[in-house]
């Protein structure tokens, strides 16, 4: 969602305001107390930020006295305290060092000295190449082009940015954050940090501003660029007039012809979404969601629906799980309770069924089916203490995990519920008891470190 | 005063001081904006509140009498400068005064975990932040510094301090649920 305010707190703590900009952001502080709060809110961390990151190599030092014997600034502040020390702030400057993640790399063993691959082949699905090469999941690339005949693949490039390609396309790995799209379509998520990440077609260049777009090219190379969250900056080849497209919004750039507006559509990446979502495949009642898609309260009748909650991400702190290993449980004495650690990374899904209509009487309707992740599964959390405790972890839109009559009935009879895990930990069977208005939350913990491959050079 | 005054009055000012100034900090950061500045100003404020102590009547909330002796001297501050600064209106300044003063004391810790979730960041985002906060750069020349589009640094500060902001907020709200 495009966030106006947001921006122009933003732009005016970075001093990248226009004057016309600052004199909106002013009369919107004076409006309401409440206005005037938020800003407070950002500058105390904007302030913070400063006093935490502007001493943080003297921190990590040892020559530095800590505040303590200086009157009127106690120890106990740590480094808000800090940059009251003249001389400490211009060690600071002295020693910041900025190093680049290939080097850092290397520190860490983690590569070989010889220029590293920046792309993973994260899954393979159905697709064709074209040529007789041979490709599998978890092999690294460096630059190269990509020929694929059909189906989907999906990359992960180390800067976190994920790229859904459909075939017949062409894609060029120019560098880390720099690509081609000469045919095809593809889809792009763009994590924090990763911003300016571009997709270069022979009509238009794309500069992603966070987080997810969408490019079809069709057969005479014309683009269709459509931004399902957050903003990108597109461009006419070598033009200096960029445009920017907000959520929602979509464009068709044609050879010489400017840019033009044209109606937001998602139906053309329908077929990449399972896979830009890392789901493998779904049979039943399910029915899959785009990321981007706002459907938290969505009631159906006849659907459960799957929602990926956010992208990939690191767990921050330790996740309890309700169930942990393959079988079938229909009882909540046979769940197998973990934690997982912090450190994994992982992606979150939620299944969601609430019915649209109360049924008559003891009704009891049975919604099943499967979905496979094409990664295992580490953990499912199906009761309401686990579901409360992760509400909000990975998506900032809670999934009504406040409300307990949305656990699972995990107790054997008639109007149970029952979950399985299949021995390859990749598909979760839910079979569903809902009598009357009864609604179900389940959230499924996927792994999403990748398999590391040699790289491909 | 006996020297035992003295000693008394400095420990009242000391922890009255040390409280107050995140709030008061953030305050002038948010009014002034180039950290140096903000550096300089801070040290001016916390020798005036030392100073001044004698006319704090302890009836009033010490963090808005201590905000009022933040905006004299951010006052001084701008009269002693000769070229022309892009700051906000006097009444915006009075409106962000009293928000910054009324900020809960839990709002205020929470940020404590800042340093926690910083350990977090990493690749890009994290060298953005440390050429933001660290060095000091502003967008342009970190758009300059890295190679990427100045939208694009802005757009990507914006939702790094989104991140971390929620990152707090997230710890703050286990850790009060684990208590």
């Amino acid at each position: 969602m495009s966030d106006r305010i947001g921006e122009l707190i933003s732009g005016y703590l970075d001093e990248s305001l226009s004057t016309e900009e600052q004199g909106e952001l002013e009369e919107w502080i004076r409006e309401s107390p409440e206005n005037a709060r938020r800003f407070a809110r950002a500058g105390m961390l904007h302030d913070r930020l400063q006093n935490e990151l502007g001493m943080a190599d003297v921190l990590e030092g040892d020559g530095v006295d800590d505040g303590a014997g200086i009157v009127g600034f106690p120890a106990r502040q740590g480094a808000r305290m800090k940059w009251m020390i003249p001389l400490a702030a211009a060690i600071a400057i002295l020693l910041v060092v900025f190093r680049d993640p290939e080097a850092r790399k290397q520190d860490l063993g983690e590569g070989p000295s010889m220029k590293a691959g920046f792309v993973t082949l994260a899954h393979l699905g159905d697709a064709e190449f074209v040529g007789d090469e041979a490709f599998s999941a978890g092999q690294r690339w460096l630059a190269e082009v990509m020929e694929l005949k059909s189906g989907t693949v999906r990359l992960q490039f180390d800067s976190g940015v994920e790229i859904t390609l459909q075939g017949p396309a062409r894609y060029e790995l120019v560098s880390a954050d720099r690509t081609r799209l000469v045919s095809g379509l593809l889809t792009a998520h763009v994590p924090p940090g990763a911003e300016g990440f571009k997709v270069d077609t022979p009509t238009a260049e794309v500069t992603d501003l966070g987080t997810a777009f969408g490019v079809e090219l069709d057969e005479e190379g014309n683009s269709r660029v459509t931004v399902f969250e957050g903003e990108v900056e597109v461009a006419e080849p070598g033009s200096d007039a960029p445009q920017v497209l907000k959520e929602g919004q979509a464009v068709r750039m044609r050879r010489g012809q400017g840019i033009e507006t044209v109606s937001f559509d998602e139906r053309p990446f329908e077929k990449v979404w399972p896979v830009f979502s890392g789901i493998e495949s779904s049979s039943g009642a399910f029915q899959l969601v785009p990321p981007w898609r706002r459907l938290r309260f969505s009631s159906s009748d006849d659907f459960v629906f799957v929602r990926p909650e956010g992208y990939i991400g690191e767990l921050t702190s330790p996740l309890r799980v309700n169930l942990s290993e393959p079988g079938e449980y229909r009882l909540e004495e046979q769940l197998t309770p973990t934690s997982l650690p912090a450190g994994q990374e992982i992606r979150s899904y939620v299944l969601h069924y609430q019915p649209e209509q109360a049924r008559e009487g003891l009704a009891v309707k049975r919604m099943v089916g499967d979905i496979t992740f094409d990664r295992p599964v580490l953990g499912v959390i199906v009761l309401h203490e686990e579901l409360m405790a992760s509400a909000g972890r990975f998506s900032r839109f809670p999934a009504g995990e406040d409300q307990e009559r949305r656990e699972l009935n995990l107790n054997g009879r008639l109007v149970g519920d029952m979950v399985r895990l299949s021995p390859d930990r990749r598909t979760v069977h839910l079979d569903l008891a809902s009598p009357r208005l009864s609604s179900d939350l389940v959230r499924v913990i996927v792994d999403a470190g990748l398999p590391k491959l040699p790289d491909v050079l | 005063m006996t020297d035992r005054n003295l000693d008394e009055s400095m420990r009242q000012v000391t922890r009255l001081w040390t409280l107050a100034q995140p709030k008061v900090s953030a305050f002038v950061t948010s009014v002034v904006r180039d950290f140096r500045d903000r550096d300089d100003l801070m040290q001016d404020i916390a020798v005036a509140v030392f100073e001044s102590f004698d006319g704090y009547d302890p009836e009033r909330p010490f963090p808005q009498w201590a905000m009022g002796v933040a905006r004299n001297q951010f006052k001084a501050y701008l009269r002693k400068r000769q070229k022309h600064l892009n700051v906000f209106e006097p009444e915006t300044i009075e409106v962000l005064e009293q928000a910054f003063a009324d900020l809960p004391a839990e709002e205020v810790r929470e940020l404590d975990f800042l340093r926690e979730c910083l350990r977090k960041l990493d690749g890009r985002a994290r060298q953005i932040c440390e050429l933001r906060y660290q060095d000091g750069l502003k967008p342009a020349a970190i758009s300059e510094a890295i190679e990427m589009a100045g939208t694009a640094v802005r757009k990507s500060l914006q939702r790094i301090r989104e991140q971390l902001r929620e990152c707090v907020e997230r710890k703050a709200a286990s850790e009060g649920a684990g208590q």
